[in-house]
């Protein structure tokens, strides 16, 4: 599994730099404009683990990459299971840079002259806690996308398994509104935990743990599936 | 010894196709040469044999070990593979290659992988994309080597390389087969190649073995008889023809040539007709396109 990891490491080292400074590059954009630090960092957290996936599997595709992949000593299993910790390892380092860069633009905003910067920009209006919360939030709802569609991808590549997310992302989107509703107030949500900052870390917490759950499912079902496919 | 390979009996169905009963074995010691048609099944029985798809029926043992998905890790870090295109990604160094087979191969050997490189010109910060194909190809042959296997395993290994790279990549396998517990198989469109390093021809058509011979039976024994008609109805009513009852014929425009199995044989029957040497290629074609004489 060492062998997987370290390929998808090696070819996503550039592009993982590009991702990196291209939503650095949104996220200030979409500070300024939001005047909201969060969504600056929830932006990083978000958008570059979830392009890594993509384009991760777009390579497996290229140069017949995937069937040689096979020929090295590694099962196929190990493939499936390399390549979700190859994603586990870059959401903790997007975690830790959009972290980083949300503490750098807060700090940025709270030293300039009053007025030029929008209040919730200021890191002294959320607090480091928050920031990094809301950079683990974010990253929670692609844990939940990766586990959804990276069986399809293992199980029918890329080309074929990138149709397929999206209806599978929105049947998933459609069956949690039927059965949770649409109309659920956050405030009401927060009252069954508490309320305030204490309920929202135990929801944050609980979706967390939801979420490496279905992770570490998905990986398991990921694992069968690749061994079926034939290459 | 155990052969490297003993594929027995091996059948996998596709839609539209399928590997049917195929029987193959690679010694230690010899090179294996694997031809036939496109689409004849060449690659579906490599991958067979590498485990990449899993046979309907029929067994597979690497080393006298049977093939499974358990010990299939453990078994390739004893092979090398080199396929048609150099598959490191385009985003790949020549390095990186270089600590991929580090991390996937116990036996790696970074300086002698190093050393491959220098002598193929490769230089460790290229990409693999800047790389023509020759070269990609030689870091292919490179990182096959550089963990010291005992089994190479390639498919259309020299296919598009121009006579003085194929020649390099031939003297390469030749120092590999140097070793007498090493051995190849190779599946190959260029059997100009396989009359220089091969030992033992398998022919395969339509997912079937048509054929396996050593490639001296081939290249030294066996002959192209060019016969005129009258020759024809000559060979066909004689003893020799009925000692060698499958005797293969091609209408050409000028006259018939006629495959047999011994040229000198053949020679002293009938000294008047021409008999020479037969290539891999016109024994293959006579063998598969050929009509019964």
């Amino acid at each position: 599994m060492k062998a997987m990891i370290f390929s998808d490491l090696v070819t996503s080292k550039n592009a993982f730099a590009q991702l990196v400074a291209l939503s650095a590059f949104a996220a200030v954009i979409i500070g300024i404009s939001t005047g909201m630090l969060v969504t600056c960092v929830c932006c990083i957290a978000a958008m570059v683990p979830f392009m890594y996936l993509f384009s991760i599997s777009a390579y497996d595709e290229q140069n017949g990459w995937e069937r040689f992949r096979l020929t090295l000593p590694i099962s196929k299993p190990q493939v499936a299971y390399g390549r979700y910790a190859s994603m586990a390892i870059i959401m903790v380092a997007t975690l830790a840079i959009s972290t980083l860069l949300g503490l750098v633009i807060g700090v940025v905003a709270d030293v300039l002259p009053a007025g030029l910067a929008p209040e919730e920009l200021k890191l002294s209006a959320w607090g480091v806690p928050t920031v990094i919360g809301a950079g683990a939030f974010a990253q929670v709802v692609i844990l939940l996308a990766a586990s959804l569609s990276l069986p399809f991808i293992m199980r029918f590549g890329m080309t074929k398994g990138s149709r397929l997310v999206p209806i599978v992302l929105l049947v998933a989107f459609c069956t949690g509104a039927a059965f949770f509703g649409t109309s659920a107030e956050t405030a009401d949500v927060l009252a069954v935990f508490g309320g305030g900052e204490s309920g929202l870390a135990a929801i944050g917490t609980i979706l967390g743990v939801v979420a490496i759950v279905l992770y570490l499912a998905s990986a398991t079902l990921s694992a069968r599936l690749y061994e079926r496919r034939e290459l | 010894m155990e052969p490297l390979i003993r594929a027995t009996n091996l059948t996998k169905r596709y839609d539209g196709f399928a590997l049917e009963d195929v029987s193959l074995v690679v010694e230690p010691g010899f090179v294996v040469g694997l031809i036939g048609p496109n689409g004849a099944g060449k690659t579906t029985l490599l991958k067979s044999i590498l485990g990449i798809v899993e046979p309907d029926a029929g067994s597979i043992r690497l080393f006298g070990e049977h093939l499974d998905s358990a010990n299939a890790p453990a078994l390739k870090q004893r092979i090398g593979v080199v396929f048609d295109t150099c598959p490191f990604l385009t985003t790949m160094r020549v390095r990186d290659v270089a600590r991929l087979g580090g991390t996937s191969f116990d036996a790696w050997d970074a300086p002698f992988f190093d050393d491959l490189c220098k002598r193929f010109g490769l230089d460790g910060k290229k990409y693999a994309k800047d790389l023509s194909r020759g070269m990609g190809m030689k870091l292919s042959l490179a990182f096959a080597l550089a963990h010291h296997p005992e089994l190479l395993i390639l498919d259309e290994a020299t296919a598009g390389l121009d006579p003085l790279a194929r020649d390099e990549m031939l003297d390469l396998l030749r120092t590999f087969m140097e070793d007498e517990q090493h051995g190849i198989l190779i599946a190959t469109h260029i059997t100009t190649d396989l009359e220089k390093i091969a030992d033992v021809i398998a022919c395969i058509d339509g997912g079937r073995i048509l054929f396996t011979a050593e490639r001296d039976v081939i290249c030294d024994a066996a002959g192209i008889a060019h016969c005129r008609t009258a020759e024809l109805t000559a060979i066909a009513d004689s003893a020799f023809a009925s000692q060698n009852a499958s005797l293969k014929m091609m209408r050409r425009s000028l006259g018939t040539d006629v495959l047999v199995p011994d040229r000198l044989a053949f020679a002293q029957a009938f000294p008047d007709i021409s008999v020479e040497r037969v290539s891999i290629e016109d024994y293959m074609a006579l063998t598969l396109k050929g009509e019964s004489l």
